[in-house]
């Protein structure tokens, strides 16, 4: 079997994955309903108790689309393996906006049809369904901090609130789900019963939180144990960026891959809050990895005063911005500024049928330029440097395409590393030039 | 997603959905209450204990019974109040006055709960049996309009 065969097998094998993810989240929301019709949600004494009874489905449907987001990003590796990192980030943030729309509805029809059955205003309903137990209220707050988190997090992407900041509010809705899951079991009359929809429901969220526990918490202190990860040396470049490599144990059974991100948590007092995703710089070797930041955020810049020996928690690896992905024999690695971090990875394990494609505003701003240089020429890589201001499109002014730089590029893989905005317009080139949606490679790191 | 893949899924979730259909009761089941009997004792929402219980003795084939009604007792869930028929110091029948609200959720637990509380009471002869599961607020808010009734009638 040809390497090409062999990579179109496996992005079929991916699309089934993720198809099956994607339908998994409709088929799980189809038996949530179907235990709310199954235990009579249809009946109705008058046509305006089917209002009710949507009410109820909305709550059902919202469930079920907070536990897709919870496993979305529990960095799972059936789903960030699937669909990718940044991939599951962006449908878990559209599904939370679903989600909220439906709360939302659910608890607006709730009350008012409650309100209706019992003759009391709205209002006074709100504080009268407290009587049913202390887990409305709880929910009712737990609505308002959902509220706070959506409104955040949409102000945040408008006004590029700092994800420091961004970040304490979301930890939020660790509390706003706490509060909200209780009155599903215990007031949600298609669950109270015990039966078989009580083990769904059970079933479901331990799957989705035992997914974010295992993942997100058990696997970094595990993996921080076995590989006893520290901070090995930290070297500020010429160009202003900086390079932390990290030693420790076995470091090849991370089975990071070349291109791929992890996510760095340093311990020591200042940091251990705060996880940044990073590229790798360099292939994995079984006793060091090391990462080249830039200093943009104030993280990106403290990184310079880490103190060797500093413990390091990760996690990951993440992305799907590697080999893997790989559709066609030939690639073109398009990079701008320290974008090159992955690039410069995946050239430890290129073949001479890849071209780089790197865009600079000058070579002294350049990271690890030299290093790029000697492996291009000793992978036999051809590297191409865009060297200078911004142009009419992603290159210079010069208005370089990728077509005009690679003549076959419909018939390569193009990976892009970059700016969002500067990413989307290789994108747009490529597509241009006939490459499929399939063969483009990107990780869009929000932040 | 591709579209045949797609309409597999849409298949699979409507067939889900529709088996729920299929084991769900088709009919609302119905509780049939007993009519006030004065309009001091009808239900009027809020009205909590109704301190006006009504007796009102029948002549029947097989001697006197009397009818007893307790309080209408209000909680969250609606309205309750309870009606005992007394014979020879014997409960005979219990019967709902006021059973919660008009909500299809609340007719259907109450249609269940109502005549498993009624079958408690007749066979242990007191107000104070055990709740119904499933129906947390019924079954305190009836037993406690069931007291007033069993205290009216002197059991």
């Amino acid at each position: 079997m040809s390497t090409v065969e062999a990579y179109a097998r496996r992005t079929a094998r991916r699309g089934w994955w993720r198809d099956g993810l994607e339908a998994a989240i409709y088929l799980v929301a189809a038996v949530g309903v179907a235990f709310f019709v199954a235990s009579g949600g249809l009946l109705a004494t008058a046509p305006v108790d089917h209002l009710y009874g949507l009410g109820r489905v909305a709550g059902i449907v919202a469930a079920v689309l907070v536990l897709s987001q919870i496993t979305l990003i529990s960095r799972a590796p059936y789903v960030e393996r699937v669909v990718g990192h940044d991939r599951a980030a962006a449908v878990h943030m559209r599904l939370g906006k679903v989600a909220f729309v439906l709360m939302l509805v659910h608890v607006g029809l709730i009350l008012a049809m409650s309100a209706r059955y019992d003759g009391r205003s709205i209002l006074a309903e709100t504080t009268a369904l407290w009587q049913l137990g202390w887990f409305i209220p709880a929910a009712q707050a737990g609505l308002g901090l959902f509220a706070i988190v959506v409104a955040t997090s949409l102000v945040a992407i408008r006004s590029r609130w700092r994800y420091e900041r961004w970040h304490a509010v979301h930890l939020l809705v660790y509390a706003a789900i706490a509060l909200v899951v209780p009155h599903q079991f215990l007031e949600g009359s298609t669950f109270r019963s015990g039966g078989a929809a009580w083990w769904f429901w059970l079933a479901l969220w331990a799957l989705a939180v035992g997914s974010f526990v295992a993942f997100r918490i058990v696997r970094p202190l595990w993996l921080l144990g076995r590989h006893d990860l520290r901070v090995a040396a930290v070297e500020t470049h010429p160009d202003g960026s900086t390079s932390v490599t990290m030693r420790g144990r076995g470091l090849d059974r991370l089975g990071a891959r070349p291109g791929q991100f992890l996510l760095w948590r340093f311990l020591d007092r200042e940091r251990w809050t705060q996880a940044h995703p990073w590229s790798l710089s360099r292939a994995p070797r079984p006793d060091a990895l090391r990462i080249t930041v830039k200093p943009s955020g104030d993280a990106s810049a403290a990184v310079r005063g880490l103190e060797v020996g500093t413990r390091v928690l990760v996690e990951g690896p993440l992305g799907v911005f590697s080999e893997v992905a790989r559709t066609a024999s030939g690639c073109v690695l398009v990079a701008s500024g320290i974008g090159i971090t992955p690039v410069r990875a995946m050239l430890d394990e290129a073949h001479p049928a890849c071209t780089v494609v790197w865009r600079v505003r000058s070579r002294a701003e350049a990271p690890l330029l030299d290093e790029v240089e000697a492996l291009a020429a000793e992978r036999g890589a051809r590297l191409v440097i865009l060297e200078g201001p911004r142009g009419p499109g992603w290159g210079t002014a010069a208005g370089e395409t990728l077509a005009g730089i690679v003549p076959d590029v419909a018939a390569r893989d193009v990976y892009v590393c970059g700016p969002v905005a500067w990413a989307d317009a290789v994108e747009r080139d490529a597509r241009a030039a006939g490459v499929p949606a399939g063969a483009i490679h990107r990780e869009r790191f929000g932040w | 997603m591709r579209g045949s893949r797609a309409v597999l899924v849409a298949g699979g979730c409507a067939a889900i959905v529709g088996a729920g259909w299929a084991a769900s009761p088709k009919e609302l089941p119905t509780l049939d209450l007993v009519a006030p009997s004065s309009p001091a004792a009808s239900a009027t929402p809020g009205a909590t204990p109704s301190p006006t219980p009504t007796v009102s003795a029948t002549a029947g084939a097989t001697g006197a019974s009397s009818t007893y009604d307790g309080p209408v007792v209000t909680n969250a869930r609606g309205d309750y109040q309870a009606r005992i028929t007394v014979a020879d110091g014997q409960v005979t029948d219990v019967q709902a006055v006021v059973a919660g609200t008009p909500d299809a959720q609340s007719v259907q637990i109450n249609a269940v709960a109502i005549p498993a509380l009624r079958d408690e009471v007749l066979a242990a002869q007191t107000w104070d049996v055990a709740a119904v599961s499933g129906a947390s607020f019924t079954s305190p808010a009836f037993t406690e309009s069931l007291r007033g009734a069993f205290e009216e009638a002197g059991l």
